[in-house]
């Protein structure tokens, strides 16, 4: 259909505004207030990484773990690991990935890279677990886990908020849930430390439904906070 | 306020069909291509250099960029003096995430980004939205006339026509207008225009498409108009 759009015929329309062009005033001074240069950005948004991590090694340190970490085999771990991380690396291509010009990947791109983590991590996680384990209490523990996974979340996207803060001057909203995303996947991925339960529907359910809630916060987000 | 955009800035532009273009980009009726070439470039090399932190570059983006923002967002409200408060409001933006610009990225797509931003947050205020009467804009003569070569009749067609246009652009619905002005009058391409406006390429050539239809159609009931005998 677009096909049939011929944009040349757009060159029919005048332009009501056009005219002689004029020389702007001179600036006498740039303009005062808070304007960090891309450097600064480049550090605040590493430190940020650093403390985002380190907020979530602090609740698998100090607050709590698996009983049974110790004599879980290394690939267990790995794989519970592995698959969040990847869907969590996935959104974060769409937050800072900048496009052939500079304005972050193309709309449709975006959707996809805010839209497939989750996807992964449901089919990933469903392929290497077992259904249900059947420790019976599924909502309880679910719903238990999905509160710590949304504290886990949230320390993360409150601190990419503040760092991407005036960042995106295109598809804040769709960058910004991505963001929201990768920090539901890394808690996902914290929790894989902290949560003995090993049965899909429970860590889909438990760990991997706060990527969507980030998701639409970051959403939110991005309309009024992460916007340039 | 910091600088002073009220000098009436506003792109050369002839009045009337245009000619040639590739599918991607509707040529803009301004200066020659190697003149805008030269222009982009010093406006993406400012940004680059005001992005770094060289607080001096501020003078070159705003001699390079002034010009185009304001003229985008004129033709955005269609209003000069709102056009002025609003260029100011995007610089400020500018300056503020200056550090957010990529490196070697093209300026003037990522500088209409933010001036769309700044339109939008406007046009959303509750007290736009209150007083959302289509209020009298402040027009622009000098920037509305045809050109001085015209004479007679003809002058008075074409302002007539120009004003047609002017009017109709103002009551498109904002997605529209704005894939409109960028493909037809700032010279992006579709697919700049795509990231500017955080849309597909589809969904822009759609919006440029059906506000060309509308302009078109206002166009032919005017021209109806003045051939009526009555």
């Amino acid at each position: 259909m677009n096909d049939d759009l011929d944009l040349r015929r757009l060159a029919e329309i005048p332009d009501p505004f056009a005219g002689p062009r004029r020389e702007p005033a001179p600036v006498k001074a740039p303009p005062s207030g808070a304007s960090p240069t891309r450097g600064d950005v480049r550090k605040k948004r590493a430190i940020a990484a650093v403390a985002a991590l380190a907020y979530e090694a602090g609740w698998v340190l100090v607050v709590e773990r698996r009983r049974d970490l110790g004599q879980l085999p290394t690939w267990a771990i790995a794989i519970g690991l592995v698959v969040p991380l990847a869907a969590a690396a996935l959104a974060l291509v769409a937050v800072t990935g900048a496009g052939r010009r500079g304005l972050g990947a193309p709309a449709s791109w975006l959707a996809g890279l805010t839209l497939m983590p989750p996807t992964l991590f449901a089919v990933a996680t469903v392929l290497t677990n077992p259904l249900d384990t059947g420790e019976g209490h599924f909502w309880n523990l679910a719903v238990r886990c999905m509160g710590v996974t949304a504290l886990l979340t949230a320390g993360p996207l409150a601190l990419g908020a503040l760092v991407f803060r005036p960042a995106f001057a295109a598809a804040s909203v769709w960058r910004t849930a991505a963001l929201g995303v990768a920090c539901g996947a890394l808690a996902a991925a914290t929790m894989s430390l902290a949560c003995w339960h090993g049965g899909a529907l429970h860590l889909i359910v438990g760990h991997g439904t706060l990527m969507l809630v980030g998701g639409v916060a970051g959403a939110l987000l991005g309309r009024r906070v992460t916007r340039s | 306020m910091w600088v002073d955009v009220s000098d009436g800035i506003a792109r050369a532009g002839a009045v009337g069909p245009m000619a040639e273009s590739s599918t991607n980009a509707t040529p803009r009726p301004a200066a020659p291509e190697a003149v805008e070439m030269q222009e982009h470039s010093l406006l993406d090399a400012a940004m680059d250099r005001y992005a770094s932190g060289d607080d001096g570059a501020f003078q070159d983006l705003y001699r390079c960029g002034a010009p185009r923002l304001r003229g985008f967002l004129l033709r955005l409200s269609g209003d000069a003096a709102l056009a002025d408060d609003l260029a100011q409001e995007a610089f400020l933006r500018i300056h503020r995430s200056r550090g957010s610009f990529e490196p070697g990225a093209a300026a003037l797509p990522w500088v209409f980004a933010i001036a769309r931003n700044v339109f939008l947050d406007h046009a959303r205020s509750p007290h736009v939205r209150r007083t959302s009467a289509p209020a009298q804009p402040n027009h622009e003569p000098a920037e509305r006339e045809a050109p001085p070569d015209t004479q007679g009749d003809e002058m008075a067609i074409a302002n007539e026509t120009l004003e047609v246009v002017r009017k109709t652009l103002a009551a498109l619905p904002v997605l529209q207008r704005e894939a409109f002005i960028l493909l037809r009058f700032e010279g992006l391409s579709v697919h700049e225009a795509a990231q500017v406006l955080g849309a597909t390429e589809g969904a822009v050539k759609i919006r440029a498409f059906r506000a060309y239809e509308a302009l078109r159609a206002a166009l032919g009931r005017d021209d109806s108009k003045a051939g009526d005998p009555r």
